[in-house]
């Protein structure tokens, strides 16, 4: 990569970047923390560590006994990304993708150590708890459905799972998707059809999961 | 709100919700996601997610923690990867000497020193080892008192033996050390293993698609052709055919991307990108005129995949806009 760079450098043309950089609040500390300042470091993790703390425990579950290990190995992960960071997306969604990586390697991890189990009722959610507003049985059909997609999550290829959460439950757009996963757009959206897809026959196919999801017809 | 360009990429709801809808736009988004596969999904995961995971009371002190120890595991990393200095060893060479000394002295002055009793105390004194050089020399006199747990019969400690007592006649290496043996002809021994080398394919693949990311469009062609040329019928020659097509039909070159989405379609007719696929046909067949049988593609394409949002079927959009 550098050498190439290089070579474009030599020949006096500037390194295309269809994709202009983009204006991010923490752009300015993110370069401070990639010239190895600790303090502008320590700021960029507290300000990401929320983010990344929340995807993490939306992929495995809130009360997964390995949520803080899986975030604290998400942390480190980003700041050993931090040299590879292109500036093409912004440093929260770059974040957010780190997270969702490793938060689905440790679900498929422990999937196959069997040691640690999965299901999650995910009841220390329902903030208002008692609210008049949302009922009880809402929260819990949540939750079911959530272990669904969770389920889901672990049997996707890598790519399609990432895609899946990155779009539906993190919230980037396909464009936001392709910039943080360094693919390009009709990648991206194919990935998503396909993960939605094979979301769509899980429901489909399963009874029980048909029957949570009455909302869709 | 206005609708983005592909708005049945699923991408008006997160653009929705990103803005803060207003509940008429909401209930509109609602009508339009059930009648969108696409969006449909979206809407679903999205809500069955809300409120997951969110911040609580006591996660600043989770995250300080995360932090402290991931920039403590990075200041460990900078310090091992240093250049090693030489004061370690120089160290070690100086206490091995001084050691000798030490035993040297010890037996020099054993006549005028009381040594310990074989056995040790709290005060701490020996080992009954072979070697002279691991007995304390003890300054002072021996305590009168018993040991309170007196140790005779621990065995002694032999240096420079390996700790773990084989059970059985071995042959060979201890375990341990055999481990240990790998471990440096892995690392050390032997010389540096190459870098475990891409598959052909999968190289030319991968900087194809960054170039097509970047933009650069010639070169991602001209990389394409290549996976095609080289290594032809690979998975990654198949996969790129659609991709092919595409930057083909962007570059102009209609019939050659239409020839190549034929290509893709015979060689991998139930593969994952064939939506797209026959949608990209149909668009190349009606640009070069031929509608009767763009149609006849649009209309396969609608048979075999119902949902897919690259039918021809007209999707509602929010606030009864049509894209």
């Amino acid at each position: 990569m550098l050498k190439v760079l290089h070579l474009r450098l030599a020949r006096g043309n500037p390194p295309e970047s269809p994709r202009p950089p983009l204006k991010d609040d923490l752009g300015a500390v993110l370069l401070r923390s990639r010239a190895g300042e600790a303090r502008a470091l320590r700021t960029l993790l507290t300000a990401l560590g929320p983010a990344m703390l929340q995807v993490v425990r939306r992929v495995l579950g809130s009360r997964h006994p390995d949520v803080e290990d899986t975030f604290q190995e998400a942390t480190l992960a980003l700041v050993q990304a931090l040299s590879t960071f292109r500036g093409e997306c912004s440093a929260r969604q770059f974040a957010c993708r780190i997270a969702t990586f490793t938060a689905i390697s440790a679900r498929r991890r422990h999937k196959v150590a069997g040691d640690v189990p999965l299901d999650d009722d995910d009841d220390e959610d329902r903030s208002p708890r008692g609210s008049e507003t949302v009922p009880e049985t809402d929260w819990v059909l949540a939750a079911r459905r959530r272990e669904l997609v969770r389920h889901l999550l672990d049997e996707l290829p890598v790519p399609q799972a990432e895609a899946l959460v990155l779009h539906s439950i993190v919230g980037l757009t396909v464009e936001e998707l392709a910039s943080a996963t360094a693919v390009p757009v009709e990648t991206a959206r194919s990935r998503l059809r396909l993960a939605r897809a094979a979301l769509r026959v899980r429901i489909t196919g399963d009874r029980a999961a048909l029957e949570l999801t009455e909302d869709l017809s | 709100m206005s609708a983005p360009a592909d708005s049945c990429s699923g991408d008006l709801i997160v653009l929705a919700r990103r803005a803060g809808a207003e509940s008429p736009e909401w209930d509109a988004l609602r009508t339009h996601a059930r009648a969108c596969d696409e969006c449909g999904v979206t809407w679903l995961t999205m809500q069955w997610f809300d409120g997951a995971g969110a911040v609580r009371p006591g996660d600043e002190r989770l995250v300080g923690r995360a932090v402290e120890a991931t920039l403590a595991k990075r200041r460990a990393r900078a310090g091992s990867t240093r250049p090693r200095s030489r004061r370690p060893a120089l160290a070690v060479a100086a206490s091995l000497i001084l050691a000798g000394a030490m035993a040297s002295a010890g037996i020099a002055l054993r006549r005028h020193w009381q040594p310990a009793p074989v056995g040790g105390s709290a005060g701490g004194t020996t080992s009954a080892g072979s070697s002279i050089g691991h007995r304390r020399i003890r300054v002072g006199p021996a305590p009168q008192t018993p040991p309170a747990t007196p140790e005779p019969s621990a065995p002694a400690r032999v240096p420079m033996t390996d700790p773990e007592p084989a059970p059985a006649p071995h042959l060979g290496p201890p375990p341990q050390t055999a481990r240990k043996i790998a471990a440096l002809s892995r690392d050390d021994v032997l010389p540096p293993a190459a870098p475990r080398a891409r598959s052909r394919q999968a190289d030319l693949f991968a900087r194809a698609t960054v170039a097509r990311r970047d933009g650069r469009t010639v070169e991602a062609i001209a990389l394409f052709r290549r996976l095609e040329s080289e290594t032809p019928q690979t998975p990654e020659a198949v996969v790129a055919l659609v991709a092919l097509g595409q930057l083909l039909g962007e570059t102009g070159e209609v019939e050659a991307a239409l020839a190549t989405f034929d290509s893709y379609l015979r060689q991998s007719p139930t593969g994952p990108l064939v939506p797209e696929a026959l949608a990209a046909r149909a668009g190349m067949l009606a640009r070069l005129g031929r509608a009767t049988e763009a149609r006849a593609c649009r209309e396969e394409l609608e048979r075999r995949f119902p949902g897919s949002p690259y039918g021809t079927r007209p999707k509602p959009s929010p606030g009864g806009n049509q894209r």
